[in-house]
């Protein structure tokens, strides 16, 4: 297929009903994109995963990112701009649509329990994302040094701004020069 | 100007994600109980519908909190502000890279560095707000433990989890 023969409401859609179906943050939707992608001979695996990795290393949501550059690889920049708005629309009404009927139940203790319920997961898995994600690799001095002092940093003081830009620029100039070697 | 104050906020916090999107909610919840916007309670609240809302947990706390601070306009508002640093980001890296020669890998290792630090800071933040509620803090346990050593999905861990702080509430 011819890259301007993709319509952009096809692409409005499936991006659409992707994030509408998928529960649980962009990582969710990524096995489930990557499948219906293929299927429809947008794009390949490789260069799914090429743009996936690439969406990583830039901040904001893994699914907004993704989206608007596949998007923008297939169909140019419209095919971005409506890919993006495929995938926010979905959680932006359910959000709204929930937070509406929440406001009226708020006092019951069935939705408190539940909510506590939910939060008490998440607090565990947030602990398990961190356990994992420092045991991906080994850290050297410098960089267990500097999380120590940043997470002191950020939660003492509140401007963490200034404390994660200094990071990122000490992290990539001095970080592996100095002490991996 | 509120919405302005919302908007910005978020806008500043958008360039910060990195690295999934737990690592900026503990800074936006600390942003929105500084500003005076809601308690830590209700935030917590935030925290747990919008992980059980389909799309980016980050995305929807920002909705969130927006339709709670400032109505429908808010909401409209605070996903805009935490959008545009990544569509800034996507289009200025596509235009730098074409002059300046970044060494990915180092990049990528200082990233992850600061993923973690936001990430710890999330957590801290999200411990502070359940107040030492042993419920919570049992159920925490038991789903670091489920997530760490088994291959269940987190959404049935999340969803058992609510299920079970339903339970115990209403016994």
């Amino acid at each position: 297929m011819k890259k301007g023969e993709i319509r952009l409401f096809d692409i409005f859609i499936t991006f659409f009903e992707v994030s509408l179906f998928t529960i649980g943050g962009g990582y969710a939707m990524v096995p489930v994109l990557a499948k219906r992608l293929e299927k429809k001979g947008w794009m390949d695996k490789n260069g799914f995963y090429d743009l996936l990795a690439r969406s990583q290393s830039i901040p904001g949501p893994v699914a907004f990112n993704l989206s608007l550059m596949i998007g923008k690889e297939i169909r140019g920049f419209f095919g971005g701009f409506v890919g993006t708005v495929g995938v926010i629309i979905p959680p932006f009404f359910a959000i709204i649509l929930i937070g509406a009927l929440l406001s009226k139940f708020s006092n019951s203790s069935i939705v408190i329990g539940f909510l506590k319920g939910a939060y008490g997961a998440i607090l565990g898995l947030i602990g398990g994302v961190l356990y994992k994600m420092m045991r991906t690799r080994k850290w050297n001095y410098f960089e267990i040094m500097m999380m120590v002092i940043g997470t002191f940093l950020i939660v003492m003081r509140s401007d963490y701004v200034i404390v994660i830009f200094l990071f990122v620029i000490i992290g990539v100039y001095f970080g592996d020069k100095k002490w991996r070697y | 100007m509120e919405i302005l104050e919302l908007f910005f906020s978020f806008f500043k916090i958008g360039f910060l994600a990195f690295g999934g999107g737990w690592s900026i909610v503990g800074v936006i919840g600390h942003d929105v109980v500084k500003n005076g916007w809601l308690t830590s309670k209700d935030f917590s609240q935030i925290v747990s519908v919008s992980q059980l809302t389909p799309g980016p947990v980050a995305v929807n706390v920002a909705t969130y909190v927006g339709f709670r601070v400032y109505g429908i306009w808010g909401s409209i508002v605070s996903t805009v502000g935490i959008l545009m640093p990544p569509l800034i980001v996507i289009m200025a890296v596509q235009f730098v890279s074409k002059f300046v020669d970044l060494d990915e890998e180092r990049f990528n290792a200082a990233l992850r560095t600061v993923s973690v630090t936001l990430i710890s800071v999330t957590l801290y933040t999200l411990l502070r707000s359940c107040h030492g509620d042993w419920i919570t803090l049992t159920l925490a346990a038991v789903s670091f433990l489920f997530f760490v050593k088994t291959k269940v999905d987190p959404v049935y861990i999340i969803i058992a989890s609510a299920l079970l702080g339903a339970l115990m509430y209403v016994l």
